[in-house]
């Protein structure tokens, strides 16, 4: 049966595909930074999305919203001071090692905690609709600041590396951090920045998304986020911000495209086994992404 | 009072000893240079007076004040600047963008920025024509010259240079070591690291290493022309 949908995977994809990009990003700073597939990404997300449910009801939805964020930045900082930078002089396999029990840490907290089996239903930061319909489809304004946030933090992103010397000094240890020391950059601040940067724009994800599928689940970063970005931010290159962006708006079209247009009698879990073909592709076919340079 | 001043100076990798409490002076205004073969132990000596290694004993003093054990960006701060072996330029970043990158610490002082990237490209004119191509491209040579500039562009008192002439061409040596020449006239202080006895020519002091120890002082004239001490030191080769 081959009745294409078209006009909803479009816009569910374009949204989804945002969070995955704004993850990305996080996941190229860091890699960009450090060299390092960073494992913890989608837990910054839950742990945004976590804080913003626990706070929701005792702040302005807004300010709850900011906590969320904050807290993704917190745990970027932790996970660099913590675990990232004592394992500075070790194989990168074993930071790499290192992020993912991270992540495993989190998680089993959330467990432990008692979210088993629980879901988490969480507010839009704004409610309601827009008048009128996009691709025959009612756009929410929540869909609309995802979107938003993505346009917002990959020009912020672009401008501060090819703008400011705080950018450019970032770049340049990613290349060379002993020459970095050399010209007296404090390349362990730049790693904060880095992973701070990262953790917040996790915590945005977490906290924006979750509203726009009504709730979430424990480790839902993880689940639902981390495999889709890291492959947006494969296809872009790994270390391209624009690449990043482009990619997690391609991953989310991918994914929905396949999951409203293979139904699940002929093949369960379509949208995910696409996104797995597509990385499985780019890495065969282009590995250093669509994009391909560094910026 | 000298510039730079270290006093049994000890420094290791790990549980293995490699400087044995060396000492030494440099003065204000001079080109010392510091001679030995492979493995002697001069990369060694100079990344730790420049904060990247931290020492177990001894002292270093600059300008009067202790450094030992202090960071690289405080010693940059204070006019201390390593241009390191193997020029370690930023290959993926423009010729302007690493000369950017060389001012970080002093990135205010912006005339005294300008006017010293002026004099860089004075040094070295390819820079100024290569200006906006990526450093990883650069010849072995053009990236010296850009690790050298990069340096000036942090206005160090003491610009310390490890084997700068290391594969490059005798002729291109020669150049460099002009260029230091001209650096040193211009008032830094310069500690270059050489196997190449040709820079003792352009050195007013030299020492020479050996296995982590300090095994001749002396000027450099002394040490060119006298055969012997050559022999003796540096395995003849001249
Ligand atoms: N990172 C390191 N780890 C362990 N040993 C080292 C390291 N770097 C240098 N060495 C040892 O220290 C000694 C001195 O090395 P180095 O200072 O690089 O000498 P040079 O610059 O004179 O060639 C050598 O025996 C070398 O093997
Ligand atoms: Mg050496």
């Amino acid at each position: 049966m081959l009745a294409l949908a078209l006009g909803q995977p479009i816009v569910l994809g374009i949204v989804q595909g945002a969070a995955f990009g704004l993850m990305a990003i996080g996941l190229v700073l860091i890699y960009k930074s450090s060299r390092v597939f960073n494992f913890a990404a989608g837990e910054f997300a839950t742990l945004g999305a976590f804080a913003y449910y626990l706070s929701k009801d005792k702040v302005p939805v807004p300010i709850a919203a900011v906590i969320g964020v904050v807290v993704g930045i917190v745990a970027g900082l932790l996970t660099e001071r913590l675990v990232v930078r004592p394992l500075a002089n070790r194989p990168k396999v074993t930071v790499l090692v290192a992020t993912a029990a991270t992540a495993i840490t989190i998680i089993a907290v959330q467990f432990l905690a008692g979210a088993t089996g629980k879901t988490f239903a969480v507010p839009a930061l704004w409610k309601g609709t827009l008048p009128f319909r996009i691709l025959g489809l009612y756009v929410s304004y929540q869909q609309l600041i995802v979107l938003l946030a993505l346009a917002l933090a990959g020009g912020a992103l672009a401008l501060f590396f090819s703008q400011t010397d705080l950018g450019l000094a970032t770049l340049a240890t990613s290349q060379e951090p002993t020459a970095s020391r050399l010209m007296g950059i404090r390349v362990n601040r730049v790693a904060m920045l880095t992973w701070g940067l990262a953790g917040g724009l996790g915590g945005l994800a977490g906290v924006l998304l979750s509203p726009t599928l009504g709730n979430f689940t424990p480790a839902y970063g993880t689940t639902d986020l981390l495999t889709q970005s890291f492959t947006a931010a494969v296809l872009g290159g790994m270390t391209s911000v624009p690449g990043a962006f482009v990619g997690g708006l391609a991953l989310g079209l991918v994914q929905n495209l396949a999951q409203f247009n293979i139904s699940s009698d002929t093949l369960p879990g379509a949208q995910f086994v696409a996104v797995l073909v597509v990385l499985v592709i780019v890495l065969l076919v282009r590995p250093t992404g669509i994009l391909g340079k560094e910026a | 009072m000298a510039l730079l001043e270290v006093r049994d100076l000890r420094v290791g990798y790990g549980a293995i000893p490699v400087l044995q409490g060396i000492d030494f002076d440099v003065e204000e205004g001079k080109t010392t240079v510091l001679l030995g073969l492979n493995g002697a132990g001069k990369t060694t000596t100079v990344a730790t007076i420049a904060g990247l290694l931290k020492p177990t004993a001894g002292s270093i003093t600059f300008d009067g004040n202790r450094i030992d054990g202090k960071d690289t960006a405080m010693l940059v701060e204070v006019g201390l600047t390593l241009v390191p072996e193997g020029r370690r330029v930023f290959p993926a970043l423009t010729v302007e963008q690493n000369l950017r990158l060389g001012t970080w610490t002093k990135r205010k002082r912006k005339a005294e920025i300008a006017a010293t990237q002026e004099r860089v490209f004075e040094y070295f004119p390819i820079l100024a024509e290569r200006r906006l191509q990526l450093a990883g491209t650069l010849s072995g040579g053009q990236q010296q010259m850009l690790a050298i500039g990069r340096g000036l562009m942090s206005l160090p008192r003491l610009m310390l240079i490890d084997e700068a002439s290391l594969g490059l061409s005798p002729a291109l040596a020669k150049t460099v070591f002009q260029i230091v020449d001209r650096i040193n006239e211009d008032g830094t202080t310069v500690i270059i690291v050489e196997q190449n006895v040709g820079v003792l020519r352009h050195a007013d002091a030299a020492l020479v290493m050996e296995k982590g120890e300090i095994v001749y002082q002396g000027s450099g004239d002394e040490l060119r022309r006298g055969d012997e001490l050559r022999t003796t030191y540096l395995g003849g080769s001249a």
